[in-house]
């Protein structure tokens, strides 16, 4: 599987005379890992996978895979498979006739198609028209069309929404499974209780710009808040502030946040700090979400 | 390029909208066929002679009606695109081919294509109505001139189908398309042609009927340059604008 980036530079995109729905925004999505694309609805992920794919134009900035534009891929649909919405197909159209007419134009060899149909557990629906299938039926039909040609890059457009317990279950171990075959998998969501156990890293937006990016675990655990007690800490507030923490409590019971507690335990022991107790209170991906998207809410 | 016709082919022929147009314009033809068959008849006989069945000649104006079902041919071309633009499967097909004009080239392919299906039938109908139905007496049948009525109508379609999938594009809300279209054909162009009678050949009707033979019009290869020219500017201004659009 050839590794396939998907790299947003300073991208910005502007309907009319409103306030951007994407500001300046600038990610990183790395190969044989899942991306979560997370923000609340409307803060710009729809408008943002939508430039990365050519569909919207760019007021300025670029989305790019493999390094190019999409228009500008030798057969798109060879290098990146996109699930935008699933609601894309003619209901009048079997589930069949949909790949086929993606094999045709995307220059795919048709004999990919039943192969395709059973991948996602569609072989016995294949001739029944798009307007008949289940919305699990139709994301699984969505996915077959975008991994037709074999991609090594994918990008999922709140891929569970409308999915049951069970189909998400499903959705999970596939994208695992596309990862660990080495392709770059971007998913977009709001439901952030789902995506804390499928994601590697994240990317978080909001009102259209960048509020944190990086893996899961350094974002999840820079915003957990780690307790620190000892007989005289008073250094440990310098240096959590140098290091980009901050901190609030007496000078013998912090609470440190925005660090990890082994950033904690690491600046202590560089200032030859006694401590008697270090305790990290996990933060969900919801509490992170909500305060670093609540933090940008309350700035004017 | 091939791929994209082929996928446009699926298209068409997985709906049956497409055998639905070919039965609308077959009744059409029916329709503006069987007076001239049924009430020529009559007239001749109470020596009215609207169109004298036993004069040479009087059957070519029959023939005439072979090409009269061009607002079902614009309407295939219209429906090829915006029926993409209803069903929200432009993201797929802009997906697979971002080039977005070669999409249009591939759908105008196929357009001409159906149009030159919806001739086939349209000559057949009228042969066999005039077979079934031609009152006696009558001039001898000329079924030559048919078939050359079949071939320009062809032609007609063809360009006609083109058009309007470049007008689709153009006015991508299917429902407005389509009865801008059927307006356009059987209103706004006779209304045009009578105000401005300097334009009137260069009208698409009057250039469709110019292929089909018909005097003081045109000549028929600058009749086919013209309709060609109004898909290619249609094509062209739906490319700088509306194909342009950011598909959300």
């Amino acid at each position: 599987m050839t590794s396939v980036p998907i790299e947003v530079n300073g991208l910005t995109k502007q309907f009319g005379h409103q306030d951007p729905a994407v500001a300046e925004l600038s990610f990183r999505v790395a190969p044989g890992r899942i991306t979560g694309f997370l923000g609340p609805n409307g803060a710009g992920k729809t408008t943002t996978l939508r430039c990365l794919v050519g569909l919207m134009r760019p007021t300025s900035g670029e989305a790019l895979i493999a390094g190019r534009r999409y228009a500008d891929l030798p057969r798109p649909t060879t290098v990146v498979g996109a699930v935008l919405d699933v609601e894309g197909f003619n209901p009048a159209r079997t589930a069949r006739e949909h790949l086929l007419i993606r094999a045709y134009a995307g220059g795919i060899d048709r004999a990919q198609v039943d192969p395709m149909l059973d991948f996602v557990g569609l072989s016995d629906a294949k001739d029944r028209k798009a307007g008949q299938l289940s919305l699990g039926m139709s994301q699984r039909l969505a996915l077959a069309v975008a991994l037709l040609a074999d991609p090594p890059a994918l990008i999922l457009d709140e891929p569970a929404n409308g999915l049951d317990p069970a189909g998400i279950a499903w959705l999970r171990t596939f994208l695992r499974g596309l990862a660990d075959e080495g392709r770059t998998v971007l998913v977009s969501s709001h439901q952030l209780a789902e995506m804390r156990q499928t994601v590697d890293d994240v990317v978080i937006i909001d009102r259209g710009r960048l509020v944190r990016a990086g893996p899961l675990g350094d974002v999840v655990g820079t915003a957990s808040v780690v307790h620190v007690t000892g007989p005289d800490l008073t250094a440990l507030v310098g240096a959590v502030a140098a290091a980009g923490g901050s901190t609030q409590g007496s000078a013998t019971d912090l609470a440190v946040t925005g660090l990890t507690p082994e950033q904690v335990g690491h600046l202590a022991w560089q200032h030859h700090l006694e401590i008697h107790g270090l305790r990290a209170q996990a933060a969900e991906l919801e509490d992170v979400f909500l305060t670093l998207t609540s933090d940008r809410r309350a700035d004017p | 390029m091939m791929g994209l016709v082929r996928a446009e082919w699926v298209k068409t022929f997985s709906l049956k909208l497409w055998w639905l147009m070919l039965l609308f314009g077959a009744l059409l033809v029916i329709l503006l066929t069987l007076p001239f068959l049924l009430i020529s008849g009559v007239a001749a006989e109470e020596g009215m002679a609207e169109l004298d069945l036993t004069q040479p000649g009087a059957l070519t104006t029959i023939w005439t009606t072979i090409g009269s079902a061009t607002v079902i041919a614009l309407l295939i071309g219209v429906l090829s695109f915006t029926g993409e633009t209803r069903h929200g499967t432009l993201t797929d097909t802009f997906l697979t081919e971002p080039r977005r004009l070669r999409v249009l080239a591939a759908k105008a392919v196929v357009a001409a294509i159906q149009g030159v299906f919806l001739a086939v039938v349209a000559t057949g109908v009228v042969m066999l109505l005039v077979l079934w139905l031609l009152p006696e007496p009558h001039a001898p049948v000329q079924w030559g001139d048919a078939v050359t009525a079949g071939l320009a109508a062809a032609l007609v379609y063809a360009l006609y189908a083109v058009l309007g999938v470049s007008f689709g594009a153009l006015v991508p809300v299917q429902v407005a398309a389509v009865v801008l279209g059927i307006l356009w054909v059987l209103l706004v162009e006779n209304i045009l042609a009578g105000l401005l009678p300097a334009v009137a050949p260069y009208l698409p009707g009057s250039a469709a009927a110019a292929i089909g033979g018909s005097p003081d019009l045109l000549a028929p290869g600058v009749a086919v340059l013209v309709l060609v020219g109004y898909a290619v500017a249609l094509a062209a201004i739906a490319g700088a604008t509306t194909l342009r659009r950011d598909i959300s």
